[in-house]
């Protein structure tokens, strides 16, 4: 019996959502969307995201580091050349001025802890930036 | 409108042609616009709302991976767009006291409803959805009107298949209520001939 009532309450009110229909917009509404879009296109154009550091130029500094480090572990080369020549370096020394940095020693296990810290810190960065970017589309 | 005829529309959109990004707008606007109307209940302020949500879709285009339907996409980025239209302005009023008691007569409100003119008959069933809360007569109108089940409406909405249907039958019962309410005098009339 309830089912029964529950179920022409149910036709009742598809009829009636169907009879009031869906609202329409204004006339022109399609021809604002399409010049909202080509305005916003145009702002874009003008002042799109331009990275700071173009591709080319990470390239080129990707390459400039990966051939430092690797002239500096194979290759024989002498970086001393502005020591040797300029004695500023042994004067400092004998004047009695001596600067003391403090001598910090971490263990291994410090070291390696920092490191996977900073690692699972820039996955977060990436994953955090991902699902931030997703919300973005969504809304 | 198959998602195949929406899937080469969106291609040709992703593709520069606007043209095709205009079929697409022809297609859904009447139900943005609808669904925008329901939750801000202002013509004005769901004509813009719908504006931006075809802008923000078709920026957002080539993100749409086509996991869901299209319509059900765009539906949800006008759900959640009319909803913080609503928070910016502060005006989401969530009804706690849902009167869903069943004290109407539905045969009573059905014959009544057929004595009166068609003009003034839409009039009477539009103000008794807008009455509905805003998340309510949304949900209303995907359900009954654009038929969509109750899953796809639990996409649409962010809220649980379970709270979906909960919400339908408040609504159902809450509409009836209102619309004997409205029609209080006429029912009477009737009564007494």
């Amino acid at each position: 019996m309830k089912d029964d009532k529950e179920k022409k309450l149910d036709a009742f009110i598809k009829q009636l959502v169907h009879e009031v229909a869906l609202e329409e917009p204004s006339a022109n509404f399609t021809k604002n969307v399409l010049s909202k879009i080509e305005k916003a296109s145009l702002s874009a154009k003008s002042t799109g995201y331009t990275p700071l550091i173009s591709r080319t130029a990470w390239y080129i500094l990707a390459l400039a580091a990966s051939s430092l480090l690797i002239i500096a572990i194979v290759g024989n080369v002498e970086f001393d050349i502005f020591l040797k020549n300029n004695d500023f370096f042994s004067r400092l020394s004998q004047s009695g001025y001596r600067i003391s940095l403090p001598s910090i020693t971490f263990s291994n296990v410090v070291v390696y802890a920092a490191l996977v810290l900073g690692f699972f810190v820039y996955v977060q960065i990436y994953l955090l930036k991902k699902n931030w970017m997703q919300k973005k589309v969504l809304y | 409108m198959t998602q195949k005829e929406d899937h080469y529309y969106i291609e040709e959109t992703l593709h520069g042609n606007n043209h095709a990004y205009e079929v697409l707008v022809d297609r859904y606007k009447s139900m943005v616009f609808t669904l925008a109307v329901r939750i801000t209940k202002s013509r004005e302020d769901a004509e813009e709302i719908a504006q931006d949500t075809f802008l923000k879709v078709f920026k957002a285009l080539a993100s749409f991976k086509g996991e869901s339907k299209f319509s059900t996409w765009v539906y949800k980025i006008a759900y959640y767009r009319s909803l913080d239209y609503l928070k910016k302005k502060k005006r989401i009023i969530e009804s706690d006291t849902v009167d869903i008691s069943e004290v109407y007569n539905l045969s009573s409100i059905e014959s009544v409803l057929e004595d009166i003119d068609r003009k003034e008959r839409l009039e009477i069933l539009k103000d008794a959805i807008q009455k509905l809360s805003e998340k309510d007569s949304a949900i209303v109108t995907l359900y009954y009107f654009e038929e969509l089940s109750i899953k796809e409406i639990a996409r649409v909405t962010g809220l649980t298949p379970e709270v979906v249907k909960v919400r339908l039958f408040r609504s159902r019962k809450q509409l009836a209520n209102i619309l004997q309410h409205t029609l209080k005098p006429e029912i009477v009339e009737s009564y007494e001939r």
